[in-house]
């Protein structure tokens, strides 16, 4: 107990020295909340734009779809998928599922014409699935008519406007081109800048018709939470062996998004890294100084009796403290200046690369990841104290009772 | 039975390329509650000396038996056992811990050597060194007299068989000092320690049982009173 109470003081008995380690401490733990709260809150971000963009948190496939040889097969449709849809509504507790198919065609304006990517899906569903877009004109699609949302890229390209007539085709089951008159009920802009400029939406029976099939090449099932995909996961498993069917998950899927958040892992980690170092030096320089100030101090302890590891715990508790406070101020201010970005709206982040436009990002660090942090510097303080106070515990006590 | 005694002792302090000898084959012995003052001019070997009956150096040659225990043959954790068992320290420059309080310095001998936190023990011996209105003081809020009383009390606090003072008056005027040796020498009536100094003061001297005098390391001359 009075060891602590020593240690207590000696770190207040040079009170700037004290304030400036910390303050390496302090500023650390900062950086590395707002870093992390910002990475963590853009990772959430990209997540689900992939996961409201199209993808869900699952997919299920007729057997043999993901071994097609082509990008698109009108040849593994799940035909059953109204009963199909009603099951998984009933055995999962899930938000919504969507059948969807897609295909490849040509979108025309009878002056210009572009390749698209089509998506056949029914008007609620797809709705929330695309969450993450926004209709920038019109609105979106009725189940039952003949109408479409295009990319705002595809309508630049083939100068098309809300209201217009198109022509939409493509190849049929069988190998024909079938071709239907359609008209522009909206035009949508899609987080991702590629598909703005191929994207078009349409009424699941409209596909169905176009590509003369009669059900879906996949049913899309939304989570009410992305946190709870580990656990639905297995039922889905479990449903897709059952049903004869194929399955995906979104982290099957959405690859670009772990190849990112692995990218921004190890920024984070060379962050920390970097931190660590200063810290290291920063005690290491401070217990140093302290040791060469207190020598005829550890030399009278040691003729009271003090044994040499006692003399290496008095300092390696000095820095424990300092990296305990330090390390708890560093996170109370980091907590409240990610708050204050928080409550002034966010930090304004221009659209990355391949998206359509950029977005202001909060700051949400990861508790347990800055907790571990904060463990990882309270460890960093007690390693750099190590050699100093063993010098100190080695010291000659006659010479260091002389000072 | 002798409480401490040594036997040919040698301590040469290497200076570079050259060897310097601090004592030459010093062979004495010390009787519990002993007043003994060792004496010489400076350099003459009477800290190294005390040092090393302390345990807190070791000889180049020779051998130091306290209680008939020859400290060469203990480890360094063994040797900060001993010290804080048998041996109580007061230094020139009185050495207190300058975070603790009057009460906590002389507690901290008590808690290194893992003993019974005695709060009364240590108030009596508090009040015997006169210094119950000081005891949250901190050394740097207290007088030279009074520091110099604290490091009495936290060299008695373990009840030592032996107390080493190194130049106890030193630093002190001289009615302090001559303070300071009232209550050291009451102490040994009272308790029968051993008191081993190490001083220039002709006053210590005239009230040691033993003057040992030492010159160039080698004792000249032993006077018992």
């Amino acid at each position: 107990m009075l060891d602590i109470l020593i240690a207590l003081r000696n770190i207040f008995r040079n009170r700037t020295r004290t304030l400036l380690t910390m303050l390496s401490i302090v500023v650390g733990s900062i950086a590395i909340i707002i870093v992390n709260g910002f990475i963590n809150y853009s990772m959430w971000g990209l997540r689900e734009s992939m996961i409201r963009n199209g993808i869900g948190h699952f997919q299920f496939y007729q057997k043999g779809y993901l071994e097609r040889e082509e990008d698109i097969s009108l040849e593994f449709m799940i035909t059953n998928y109204k009963k199909l849809t009603r099951e998984i509504y009933e055995n999962m507790g899930v938000s919504f599922v969507a059948p969807e198919i897609s295909f490849n065609g040509v979108i025309s304006s009878g002056e210009k014409s572009t390749i698209i990517i089509g998506k056949g899906g029914l008007s609620e569903e797809e709705q929330r699935l695309n969450s993450f877009g926004e209709i920038v004109e019109g609105s979106f699609y009725n189940d039952d008519e003949f109408a479409v949302l295009i990319g705002e890229g595809v309508a630049k390209k083939i100068k098309a406007k809300l209201g217009d007539t198109l022509t939409l085709m493509a190849p049929m089951r069988g190998g024909g081109l079938n071709a239907i008159d359609v008209t522009v009920k909206g035009i949508i802009r899609m987080t991702i800048e590629e598909y703005n400029s191929t994207i078009v939406l349409a009424p699941l029976f409209l596909a169905q018709n176009l590509l003369n099939v009669e059900g879906v090449d996949r049913l899309i099932v939304m989570l009410k939470d992305t946190e709870k995909t580990k656990e639905v996961e297995k039922i889905s498993i479990d449903f897709a062996r059952n049903k004869n069917l194929e399955f995906k998950s979104w982290k099957d899927l959405a690859i670009f998004f772990f190849q990112v958040r692995d990218m921004y892992n190890t920024m984070f980690l060379i962050l920390f890294i970097i931190i660590i170092g200063v810290i290291i030096f920063s005690i290491a320089n401070t217990m140093t100084m302290n040791v060469f100030e207190r020598i005829s101090e550890i030399g009278t302890i040691r003729a009271l009796g003090a044994k040499r590891r006692h003399i290496i715990r008095q300092f390696v508790l000095e820095s424990l403290f300092i990296g305990i406070i330090g390390g708890a101020f560093g996170l109370i201010l980091g907590y409240l200046i990610a708050e204050i970005i928080n409550l002034s709206g966010g930090i304004y982040i221009p659209p990355p690369p391949g998206n359509a436009k950029g977005y202001y990002s909060m700051v949400k660090p990861e508790f347990y990841k800055v907790l571990l942090c904060y463990a990882g510097f309270v460890v960093t303080c007690i390693i750099a104290s190590i050699f100093p106070a063993r010098k100190a515990a080695k010291m000659e006590i006659v010479e260091a009772i002389r000072g | 039975m002798a409480i401490i005694k040594t036997e040919t002792l040698t301590k040469v302090y290497k200076l570079g390329k050259t060897d310097v000898v601090a004592l030459k084959n010093v062979s004495l012995e010390f009787e519990k509650g002993d007043i003994a003052c060792i004496m010489g001019p400076s350099g003459a070997g009477k800290s190294t000396f005390l040092h090393l009956i302390g345990c807190l150096d070791k000889p180049t040659e020779g051998n130091i038996f306290i209680n008939s225990t020859n400290t060469k043959n203990l480890n360094d954790n063994e040797l900060s056992e001993f010290r804080n068992s048998y041996i109580g320290f007061i230094f020139q420059s009185f050495n207190l811990i300058p975070v603790l309080n009057v009460y906590e310095n002389i507690e901290y001998p008590l808690i290194l050597g893992k003993r019974k936190r005695d709060k009364d023990k240590i108030l009596s011996l508090i009040e015997a060194v006169g210094l119950s209105a000081h005891i949250k003081h901190r050394p740097d809020e207290l007088s030279g007299g009074q520091r110099q009383r604290v490091a009495i009390a936290r060299a008695l606090v373990m009840e030592p068989e032996i107390v080493l003072a190194d130049e106890p008056t030193a630093n002190l005027d001289s009615k302090t000092g001559e303070m300071i040796l009232n209550l050291l020498l009451k102490l040994n009536e009272e308790k029968k320690t051993t008191f081993i100094f190490s001083t220039h003061s002709e006053i210590i001297a005239k009230h040691s049982k033993k003057i040992i005098h030492l010159l160039d390391g080698e004792v000249k001359e032993i006077i018992n009173a």
